[in-house]
């Protein structure tokens, strides 16, 4: 089949058709049979079709037999075979395949590929055993969590203290801005002084008095009207029946 | 007495409304396929004749009857006996044909040209086996009595039938 199928990596034999004619008397017996050797079975065949002309007249037969994806390598010599008496004239035996040009260019493009080989990645064996490199690999990250601890206790202690040295600077910027706006308002008082712009009376101090409370009011009662006497009345009446429930309903029990 | 008539017929017009009629609706795919597999053309070795044969020129019409059940339908196939277009003709128009199997899918559909009726112009075959068939249908016509045709197109039609049995 070599001469047959092109040799393209991962072609594929799907369809299988075939037509022949067959040159008979129809009362002889004869069995036509198109058949492909299965290459890597010896003795077995990848495809056998057979068709039985016994008692029947000769004839043009067309058949398409569909094949699974065969891969090409399976298929052996081809061969049409007779038995009985008769003669077969015409006959043509068609393939249909099918193949992936990336595979053919390389097997390697596509895992589906026949004949892809999975590529080796190169893996450093350890040289200590395996559960000395895991406790190592947690010492390591053990001391470094550690270390960093220590650095931001250390950072934050720099801060505090430089904090607790360094005075308030509004504290700083208060004092002198106090004492110049003082100056300059009691220049500005001077003057406005001078200028006699302003009242007398804002300059004049009021005497420290003290005014006592004159008006005094008697004691007196008063008296509840009678609208709040019989509120207060029914209240009362209230409160006492429900304190002199209680009782009642411990005599019943 | 009226009120109690017309009580008495609404209830019976009220007990009719009961009955329902149910649609029931169904597609049947033919199992049966024609398919033209090649259009014939006429060819004219004489002045007065048209055929399909090669040797005259001509090209075999060839129909397949695709059949994906065995024992259940009739092919029939009938060959022109007129013109369905020609240029005006004043003299008898004399048809003859012939079908036959041209190839089958399976062994067995070979009787089938043992098999076949021929009437007039038709030929009848039992499709008695599931697959396909390829019928070749030849047609011949002879314009009078060794009359030339006149030029122009000719055209006729075969008829290819798939009749359930």
């Amino acid at each position: 089949m070599s001469n047959v199928l092109p040799a393209y990596t991962g072609l594929q034999v799907n369809g299988v058709f075939y037509r022949y004619t067959t040159v008979k008397d129809p009362d002889t017996g004869m069995i036509v049979t198109v058949q492909n050797e299965d290459a890597l079975n010896a003795g077995q065949y990848i495809f056998r079709e057979q068709d039985d002309w016994s008692g029947l007249p000769g004839n043009t037969i067309q058949k398409a037999v569909l094949q699974p994806y065969v891969d090409q390598n399976r298929w052996g010599d081809g061969s049409i075979q007779i038995e009985g008496q008769g003669e077969v004239v015409d006959a043509s035996v068609i393939y249909t395949y099918r193949y992936d040009e990336d595979c053919v260019v390389s097997p390697q493009n596509n895992p589906s590929c026949p004949g892809f080989v999975m590529p080796e990645i190169d893996i450093p064996e350890p040289t200590a055993p395996i559960d000395d490199i895991i406790q190592d690999e947690l010492d390591r990250r053990r001391v470094a969590e550690s270390d960093m601890e220590q650095d931001d206790i250390d950072r934050k202690k720099i801060k505090d203290e430089k904090d607790n040295g360094r005075p308030m600077i509004e504290v700083l910027l208060g004092n002198p801005n106090t004492s110049v706006l003082g100056g300059v308002s009691q220049i500005l008082h001077d003057n406005l002084v001078l200028l006699d712009v302003v009242p007398p009376s804002y300059l004049t101090e009021l005497p420290s008095t003290v005014y006592e409370d004159t008006i005094t009011l008697p004691d007196a009662e008063l008296l509840d009207n009678v609208l709040i006497r019989r509120a207060n009345y029914s209240q009362e009446l209230l409160h006492e029946r429900l304190v002199d429930l209680q009782y009642q309903l411990g005599e019943s029990k | 007495m009226n009120k109690l008539m017309l009580c008495a017929i609404s209830a019976i017009f009220v007990s009719g409304a009961y009955a329902e009629e149910i649609p029931i609706t169904g597609n049947v795919e033919s199992k049966c396929v024609i398919i033209t597999d090649t259009a014939g053309i006429y060819g004219n070795p004489t002045p007065s004749n048209l055929s399909t044969d090669p040797t005259d020129g001509g090209v075999t019409p060839i129909v397949r009857y695709d059949v994906s059940m065995a024992e259940y339908y009739k092919a029939l196939i009938s060959w022109p006996d007129e013109f369905s277009q020609s240029p005006q003709l004043t003299d008898t128009v004399a048809f003859d044909g012939e079908v036959e199997v041209d190839r089958v899918s399976v062994s067995t559909m070979s009787s089938y040209e043992t098999d076949k009726i021929e009437y007039q112009n038709t030929t009848e075959y039992d499709l008695t086996e599931a697959g396909s068939t390829w019928f070749k249908i030849e047609s011949e016509a002879d314009y009078g009595f060794s009359k030339a045709f006149p030029g122009g197109t000719y055209r006729s039609l075969v008829t290819a039938e798939c009749i359930a049995q």
